[in-house]
């Protein structure tokens, strides 16, 4: 009797606690991350291989022009999404990867922004930049256009 | 990057890779001669793309004495990811350069195995060619990938002191020959990090240094190197390995005389809680310790035909790690045991 008793209160507390974070997920649209350029960007279309390389330090070409990619770091959850589901990488497996690069090649790893309007201020500044952002956070912003949809919980 | 982007078309690359290591020896014998590792070293990496145009430059400096710039490169971008080099490059018949070159912070162990050792720590293999690189990596199917590295050039010369790759600052003796190497490696995940790679190398030598001749009783020498390379991860445990055969004709001294030997390393890494990683590696040879080569380059009695190592690797902090290593090396005249302990880390 006490342990079902036990167990009826150990899934109350995981409903409350699934209602109250999805709902505070829910309320900040914090549930899609979408791949993003600046409006002035000629970048349509990225498929998943082309995101994926791109991340990885490696050359992406559009229109003649080569892609920098611009990882960010605004969010902890934002950056976790992006290792578990862009680049299928631990952060430190990513960070060896993007190292080797520029050990052996010389070429820049991704840079990082750490904030909502640093990624904004470089989307309008380059073109060529490519990041990723909450879906709600650029929902209606006339200076970011959205290419895909990354991740959707 | 929190200022302002950066222009569309060029992107600049500066990184610096730095390490400071202990080591203690165990039951020290005053008799045997034994190279002492840097107790601090840095490389300093510049890169720029441009257009398609790539440079590249490796600058690195040591406590031991050495301040050289250990590649320069210029390059152009022929079709994404393949790429044509000038310059001093690394040869890419080197499973250890592929994986982590220089950079302490990124190779898990504190040592480099015996065989893949730098020219200026009596290396066997001459590891820079100065001439043209091509490299490439492709798609195969919609999962796999290859990637192929081929580089043409001057190759090491052989003075009194060893191999002596071609120095782009400073004198060179005008005796650095034909050198060759490649990589073909088949990639199971195009972006991902594991590799099997095949690996070929061609270096010759014209020997002028009277006691070097004496020693290998030749005045040319000829070495080839194939080779392979595994490196794969699984789950939280990391296999990396490379197994090399090289065979040495000597001429010039009465009839030309053929010698073969083999050494390789397999480590084993296994990820765990608190970002620590356990590595232990052995690195096995054979036909080494009657080798005219490895007496000859492999100089005093530094040279290792068997060493055992483990060790702990732990990341803090941002792009830092400590490490330890406990080694034991079988060397021609005495069983060696050390302890290293180490701090490297990529900056910025």
């Amino acid at each position: 009797m006490e342990r079902r008793a036990a167990v009826r209160y150990a899934w109350l507390i995981r409903a409350t606690l699934t209602a109250v974070l999805g709902g505070a997920a829910f309320a900040q649209g914090h549930d899609t991350v979408v791949l993003v350029v600046g409006a002035k960007s000629d970048v349509t279309a990225l498929s998943s291989v082309e995101v994926r390389k791109l991340f990885m330090g490696l050359t992406v070409m559009s229109g003649g022009r080569a892609l920098h990619a611009l990882r960010n770091d605004s969010d902890p959850r934002l950056d976790q999404i992006f290792l578990q589901n862009i680049v299928s990488m631990s952060d430190v497996t990513y960070e060896r990867q993007v190292l080797g690069l520029a050990l052996r090649q010389g070429r820049e790893p991704p840079p990082t922004v750490h904030s909502e309007k640093a990624l904004l201020r470089v989307l309008a500044y380059d073109p060529a930049a490519v990041s990723f952002a909450w879906s709600a956070d650029v929902a209606g912003n006339a200076d970011v256009k959205v290419i895909r949809v990354l991740w959707h919980e | 990057m929190d200022s302002a982007g950066k222009p569309a078309d060029f992107s600049n690359a500066l990184e610096f890779f730095v390490s400071a290591e202990a080591l203690s020896r165990f039951k020290p014998d005053a008799s045997i001669a034994r190279d002492e590792d840097p107790a601090l070293q840095g490389d300093a990496i510049f890169g720029r793309t441009d257009r398609g145009f790539h440079v590249f430059a490796d600058f690195r400096m040591t406590t031991s004495g050495t301040h050289a710039v250990e590649r320069l490169q210029v390059g152009y971008e022929l079709a994404p990811d393949t790429l044509v080099w000038l310059g001093r490059f690394q040869q890419p018949a080197s499973a250890w350069n592929d994986a982590s070159d220089h950079g302490q912070y990124l190779q898990t162990s504190i040592t480099r195995p015996y065989i893949e050792r730098w020219e200026d720590d009596e290396g066997l293999i001459p590891q820079h060619i100065a001439g043209a690189l091509v490299e490439s990596r492709r798609a195969l199917g919609p999962t796999h990938g290859v990637e192929f590295s081929l580089g043409l050039g001057a190759g090491a010369a052989l003075s009194s002191t060893g191999l002596q790759p071609i120095q782009i600052v400073g004198q060179n003796d005008g005796t650095h020959r034909l050198a060759a190497g490649a990589r073909l490696a088949f990639l199971p995940q195009y972006l991902g990090a594991d590799r099997i790679a095949l690996l070929w190398a061609h270096d010759e030598f014209e020997i002028h240094d009277a006691a070097m001749q004496l020693g290998l009783q030749a005045t040319r020498a000829g070495l080839d190197v194939a080779g392979a390379q595994v490196d794969v991860s699984l789950r939280a445990w990391h296999f990396l390995g490379a197994a090399y055969f090289l065979q040495v004709r000597y001429s010039g001294f009465g009839a030309a005389v053929t010698e073969r030997f083999n050494a390789g390393y397999w480590q084993v890494e296994r990820s765990l809680p608190h970002a620590l990683t356990a590595f232990g590696r052995i690195e096995p040879s054979s036909n080494t310790q009657r080798s005219r080569w490895v007496q000859a380059i492999g100089g005093d009695d530094d040279w290792a035909y068997r060493r055992d190592s483990i060790g702990m690797r732990w990341d803090f902090a941002r792009r830092q790690a400590l490490t330890v290593e406990v080694s034991r090396s079988d060397t021609s005249l005495a069983r060696l045991r050390e302890l290293r302990l180490q701090w490297s880390a990529a900056l910025p």
